[in-house]
């Protein structure tokens, strides 16, 4: 897994790539997390559209993520996940609780 | 270059300077007495000059003098001086020569002879000039090299041929706390600081073979200190072109210790996941059938890493069975133990599944069940959170009602091979009511089976990556529908082990299936009201007065 990310005027951005599976998600939490707290943004968006893979794990990181946001007064969404990452988050029931979207910029979409 | 001209008769100076210029020399400087060229020459800021060429007979000191006095000062001391002088006494000449003098020509000098002996003097300079700079060069060289044996930490020792060694560094006093002069020959070192007969036979025999020119043997070998401590070295052999041995050592005692205490701490990790994995194992069910009215079957693949799958089935009360199939999130220890916490939260004889009243059992709806697990493991208390399909048969009726918090949709599939995924499912349980449990309902007829497997088994891999994803599950359920229970699942374990082959799971992989065979039949008229069995209240009813 990789992590890049970057402030816009509205949000953090948080762009992750590759597998997010048990191994990788201990390497890059407290990076994410740093991030995620240290923003002075009150959005967070997780940009999945470069993640293949997600495991268990994965979607745990992802919870602890938003329990960070909600902890901190910010609100998390995520953005572009790719088929499988969103037929899993679709399985799992976390469209709703991840709030979901496609990709922003897109108008189809909006 | 620069050239300097001493000669106390100024048209003398001048005209010399006028034919050096003429010739291409333009950095000329001229003195009238050699005091006042000593004085300039030496000045701090003074360029360093590369010809001289110095009147003899002059005021002052003099022209002799002068030359003994710039051979005398090191700063000066290469420079070439040629003597221009009207003085042909051969005494005064073999003085200057003696004195340091290169060359002499008479007054008044020819143009050609003049310039061929300043551009033969320059040469003489310049070569001077490039042999000192070269032995600065290798001095500094020497020097950097020194220092780097000296205070390298690492022992360097060459060896000849005979086994005496040409060179030893102050490195392997540091590495084995013995002057480094003990070391004569390599027999010496060996019986001095090598302990284990097996391992000085071993280092002989390298020092006997070495390696070939270019290779490099590496060896660990444990040595003593001279407190007789049990250290560990690390050894580079290697080879120079002239046949002598280059022993570089290291001391890895630290390093070696550290190799140690990890695979210490990796055995005992190894040892918490599999007894940790023994437990989980011998939570799976026993039995593999509960009563004439159903039969199951079940398949385990444990990953490596141990997971948080756990499943069971059970009796609930006199008519009905329980069974469910759960995951927790992430892999290891902790994981499993949730799973086992879990495990302890569904006991069939605990309040989670079984309501009692007075004289009643009331089979608690699975909806229910998963709202009070919901409750009970929120994701804050354990960083965990797990997907659970939990189902209750009424074995009188085939009636089953279940609920799904997240897990892979199990699949009903008919006795005549009809496969349908049981569709109502709710969100994982962590989420503190997040979102509903939907129920779901329906009903068994003899012959129907449920079968609820874990996502490990879609996310099983091959070697090449590809993984085995929903539509081959369909294809191996489709293959074996009408099959029984008891042949269904190893069919669809065999089918994933064919395709992924010795990838082992990443993920662990349960299967577990129920097969409705027929209605139970009905109890005989009991004689008294006491007994508590038959005391219980009819579940399906109470079941729906929950609904």
């Amino acid at each position: 897994m990789q992590l890049a990310h970057k402030e816009t005027d509205q949000a953090l951005v948080l762009s992750f790539s590759g597998e997010i599976i048990m191994d990788a998600v201990a390497d890059l939490k407290t990076e994410a997390e740093r991030l995620t707290i240290e923003s002075p943004q009150t959005v967070v968006r997780l940009d999945l559209a470069g993640v293949t893979f997600m495991d268990s794990s994965g979607v745990g990181f992802l919870i602890g993520l938003r329990r960070i946001c909600q902890e901190h007064g910010k609100t998390m969404t995520v953005t572009n996940p790719s088929p499988p990452i969103k037929k899993l988050l679709g399985m799992l029931r976390l469209t709703d609780y991840f709030a979901v979207q496609a990709n922003p910029a897109d108008p189809a979409s909006a | 270059m620069r050239l300097c001209i001493v000669d106390d008769s100024e048209g003398f100076r001048t005209y010399l300077e006028s034919l050096l210029r003429a010739a291409g020399h333009d950095d000329i400087t001229t003195y009238a007495q050699a005091e006042d060229a000593l004085a300039g020459l030496t000045r701090p800021d003074a360029l360093p000059t590369d010809l001289i060429l110095m009147d003899l007979l002059m005021p002052g000191m003099g022209g002799l003098a002068g030359i003994r006095r710039v051979k005398a000062t090191p700063a000066l001391a290469d420079i070439p001086i040629i003597v221009v002088t009207v003085s042909a006494d051969a005494e005064n000449l073999a003085e200057a020569f003696a004195a340091g003098a290169m060359d002499y020509l008479r007054k008044p000098p020819r143009r050609a002879e003049l310039l061929a002996r300043v551009d033969s003097a320059l040469r003489f300079k310049q070569a001077i000039d490039e042999r000192k700079a070269r032995e600065r060069e290798l001095e500094s060289e020497k020097a950097y090299i020194a220092a780097i044996l000296e205070y390298s930490h690492d022992g360097i020792a060459v060896a000849g041929r005979d086994g005496r060694f040409t060179f030893v560094s102050p490195g392997m006093e540091r590495v084995f706390g013995l002057p480094a002069d003990l070391y004569t020959t390599t027999d010496r070192w060996l019986d001095m600081v090598f302990p284990d007969p097996a391992v000085r036979r071993d280092l002989t025999d390298i020092m006997a073979s070495r390696p070939a020119p270019g290779h490099v043997w590496r060896r660990i070998y444990p040595f003593a200190d001279r407190n007789g401590q049990r250290r560990t070295c690390q050894i580079h052999f290697s080879t120079m072109p002239s046949g002598d041995l280059i022993i570089n050592i290291e001391d890895a005692t630290l390093f070696e210790k550290q190799k140690e205490d990890l695979l210490k701490k990796q055995n005992r990790h190894q040892k918490d996941l599999d007894a940790a994995a023994e437990i989980q194992q011998s939570l799976l069910p026993r039995r593999f059938s509960m009563s004439d009215s159903l039969k199951f079957a079940w398949e385990f693949m444990p990953c490596d890493n141990i997971g948080g799958d756990i499943f069971n089935v059970f009796p609930l009360g006199p008519n009905h069975v329980g069974l469910y199939m759960l995951d927790v999130s992430g892999h290891g220890v902790a994981s499993s133990l949730v799973a086992l916490s879990v495990y302890h939260f569904m006991h069939y004889q605990r309040s989670t599944l079984i309501d009692r009243a007075e004289g009643h059992i009331d089979v608690v709806p699975p909806e229910t069940v998963l709202e009070r697990l919901d409750e009970e493991f929120p994701f804050d208390k354990f960083s965990k959170f797990f997907t659970i399909f939990y189902m209750t048969i009424d074995l009188r009726s085939g009636y089953a009602r279940y609920g799904n918090a997240g897990h892979p949709a199990p699949l009903h599939i008919t006795a005549t091979g009809t496969i349908t995924p049981l569709p109502r499912r709710g969100t994982i349980i962590g989420l503190s009511g997040f979102g509903a449990f939907p129920a779901g309902e329906l009903t068994l007829a003899p012959g129907d089976k449920i079968l609820s497997v874990s996502d490990g088994l879609a996310d099983s891999c091959n070697r090449n990556g590809e993984y085995f994803g929903e539509e081959r599950v369909f294809s191996a359920v489709r293959q074996y529908a009408t099959a029984p229970v008891g042949a269904l699942l190893p069919a669809l374990r065999e089918a994933a082990r064919k395709f992924c082959r010795d990838t082992p799971p990443r993920d662990d992989v349960s299967m577990l299936g129920v097969e409705f065979l027929r209605p139970k039949s009905p109890p005989p008229p009991a004689p008294t009201s006491t007994n508590p069995v038959k005391a219980c209240r009819r579940p399906l009813l109470s079941m729906r007065m929950h609904q």
